[in-house]
């Protein structure tokens, strides 16, 4: 049974381009273009094993995303994406609760490594 | 008239028959009074008696005889130099029938050549003393005139120019044209610059051209026309315009290199965006490829993503380098609304951020006004992102921005109006805003309105502030639309009014 990895991130062509380099590593990926969208696939029950956030976004942002997750007691890990290095937003997402950061745009084996982290920190913990 | 000619008509004896009002002024005796008086003896004084006898008689002979020069004297015993001759008059018989003695007056002669002559001097020394050039040529275009200055301006010596056509004082094309100018003036009495002054160029002896400034005015003389023309040179004036004009873009450039800063962080994002897209699918393609299962179908369209994000990448770095480049001022045709959208292109990023809810107004089929884009698109942005961080910074819940473009009537121009519902400017006088160092932002400046100012007011438009209602800063920029058509523009006026 693959592992699933949901993408959360507005920007379209990143979605896709992220969920196609997701499958050829053997995941599987559903990508979703607001954190409300991914509320409402979670509220359905649906569980990803680790979710890919971005930062940036209108609306609700990936640091609003994860205080949401925590305040609903949800535990997923989330590996943060973001543009801009060291802004006040990734710092409010890390004292949030997450552990990976990857800045774009990043490379495969980057992706890959955070990833399994971030799974065996989740099955370790 | 220089002089008086003074006439006595005598018998062939001599004695006076008659004598014309000048020479009764001059003599102080009447011509009753010295009717039958010998001629020699009344007019001229005791050294002259003989010679005028002597011209007199030879004149009543029939003979040619030559002009005498000598004094004359009044009746009160004043001398006074006279030239003059002998004519013999024929009756209708063909015998002599009387003399005549003409004789002008050297002392009014000599008096008015003196006042003439003071007056040229004088005319000379005002000339002479002028620092703009003065030149006068004749209807058929040659130089009569070139003062000192004109000389100086020129590089000629006045005797090098005077009788030569005034065209060589100037550069193609003034000088192939300006017999034909001269011409049609005289001919329509259509004026291109007689009366007027203008900017045009002059040529000096060594071949510089250099930027003059003219004026032209026109004297008649006796019937003919005389063109008096006053040069300025204004090269010095043009070197420092043309400084200013440098110093300013080096301003506006400055502006634009700090508020690039901030943009940066925006677009960097923007760039990273594609790239991420871009990485994305081609390490999955390597992989799927070294999988050695490929459904070529879904590589053609990755492959398109791939070109489509490179393009978007590119677009975001020809954006930036647009707005960075150094301007001189550069002005073309263009439609402003076209300015409104690269505008909020460059501030894409900030206002999704900032979720601002952005709306556009702009009517079809706008007129293009001549504007330097770059900078026009430089000011809609310094009045959007202000905006965005006053709405920011107070918080304000739903932001909004509105950006409504109009076509004004009267005076002809395009308006565009930056409408926010932050927290608006409070009490202070809109007009403030606009001083350079004027901010209430920690880290701000204060140079992004007054660089908008100085922008709009080098395009012939206006900037100003207002509040909004119900809340919130309205900033409107105004430029005009006869700027677009240049000379057309007033010639289309001209048209109207005529
Ligand atoms: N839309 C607005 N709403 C309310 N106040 C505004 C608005 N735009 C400008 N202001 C006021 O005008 C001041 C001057 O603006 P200006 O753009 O000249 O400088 P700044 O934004 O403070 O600094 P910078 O040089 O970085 O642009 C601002 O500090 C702010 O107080
Ligand atoms: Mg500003």
């Amino acid at each position: 049974m693959p592992r699933v990895i949901h993408i959360v991130d507005d920007d379209e062509p990143v979605r896709t381009a992220l969920s196609l380099l997701l499958r050829s590593f053997g995941w599987q990926a559903s990508a979703f273009g607001s954190a409300r969208a991914f509320l409402e696939s979670l509220r359905q029950g649906d569980m990803p094993d680790c979710l890919l956030l971005d930062l940036n976004m209108p609306g609700m942002n990936g640091a609003e995303l994860m205080e949401a997750l925590a305040s609903m007691r949800v535990w997923v890990p989330v590996i943060i994406m973001t543009g801009q290095r060291d802004s006040p937003l990734e710092a409010r997402a890390r004292r949030a609760g997450a552990r990976e950061v990857l800045n774009k745009p990043f490379g495969d084996e980057e992706l890959k490594a955070s990833i399994e982290r971030a799974l065996a920190n989740a099955g370790g913990g | 008239m220089p002089g008086k000619v003074l006439v006595a008509i005598a018998e062939l004896g001599g004695e006076i028959l008659s004598l014309n009002h000048h020479c009764e002024a001059a003599i102080g005796l009447s011509s009753s009074a010295a009717l039958g008086q010998l001629v020699w003896t009344l007019l001229p004084t005791a050294e002259f008696v003989e010679t005028m006898r002597d011209g007199c008689r030879a004149a009543a002979d029939g003979k040619d005889v030559a002009d005498h020069s000598g004094k004359w004297q009044t009746n009160h015993g004043a001398r006074f130099a006279v030239d003059w001759g002998y004519h013999g008059i024929r009756g209708a018989s063909g015998t002599m029938g009387a003399i005549v003695v003409t004789g002008y007056d050297l002392g009014a002669v000599r008096r008015v050549q003196g006042e003439a002559r003071e007056m040229l001097d004088r005319y000379q020394s005002i000339l002479d003393t002028a620092v703009d050039g003065i030149l006068t040529i004749g209807e058929d275009g040659l130089i009569k005139s070139f003062n000192r200055a004109a000389e100086r301006i020129f590089g000629y010596r006045a005797v090098e120019v005077l009788g030569r056509n005034v065209s060589m004082l100037m550069p193609q094309p003034y000088r192939a044209e300006h017999d034909d100018y001269l011409h049609n003036y005289l001919n329509s009495r259509r004026k291109k610059i007689i009366g007027l002054g203008r900017e045009v160029e002059g040529l000096r002896k060594d071949g510089t051209v250099f930027p003059l400034e003219l004026s032209v005015g026109e004297v008649t003389v006796s019937g003919g026309h005389v063109f008096t023309g006053i040069i300025r040179d204004i090269t010095d004036r043009k070197q420092v315009e043309s400084e200013a004009r440098r110093h300013q873009d080096d301003l506006a450039h400055l502006a634009r290199v700090h508020s690039m800063g901030d943009l940066a962080a925006g677009l960097a994002h923007e760039i990273n965006q594609p790239l991420t897209a871009i990485l994305g699918h081609a390490r999955a393609w390597v992989r799927m490829l070294d999988a050695g299962n490929p459904d070529l179908i879904s590589l053609r369209d990755s492959m398109e993503k791939i070109a489509h994000q490179g393009e978007r990448a590119a677009e975001v770095i020809r954006r930036l380098r647009k707005y960075v480049e150094r301007g001189e001022m550069e002005r073309q045709p263009s439609d402003l609304s076209a300015s409104v959208s690269e505008a909020l292109d460059l501030l894409q990023h900030e206002l999704k951020v900032e979720g601002v809810h952005v709306m556009v107004k702009s009517p079809a089929g706008q007129p293009e006004i001549l504007i330097d884009r770059v900078q026009i698109e430089q000011v809609l942005v310094n009045l959007v992102r202000n905006a965005i961080q006053a709405m920011t910074e107070a918080h304000i819940p739903s932001p909004e921005l509105e950006l409504v473009t109009v076509v004004t009537e009267t005076p002809c121009g395009v308006c565009v109006s930056v409408r926010d519902n932050g927290p608006g400017f409070g009490a202070t006088a809109p007009d403030q805003l606009f001083a350079p160092f004027f901010t209430t932002k920690q880290d701000g400046l204060g140079q992004g309105l007054s660089s908008c100012r100085r922008i709009v007011d080098a395009h012939g438009g206006r900037i100003w502030a207002e509040p909004n209602r119900p809340r919130g800063a309205v900033f409107s920029l105004w430029l005009p639309l006869s700027q677009a058509q240049g000379g057309g523009g007033l010639r289309e006026v001209t048209r109207l009014g005529a």
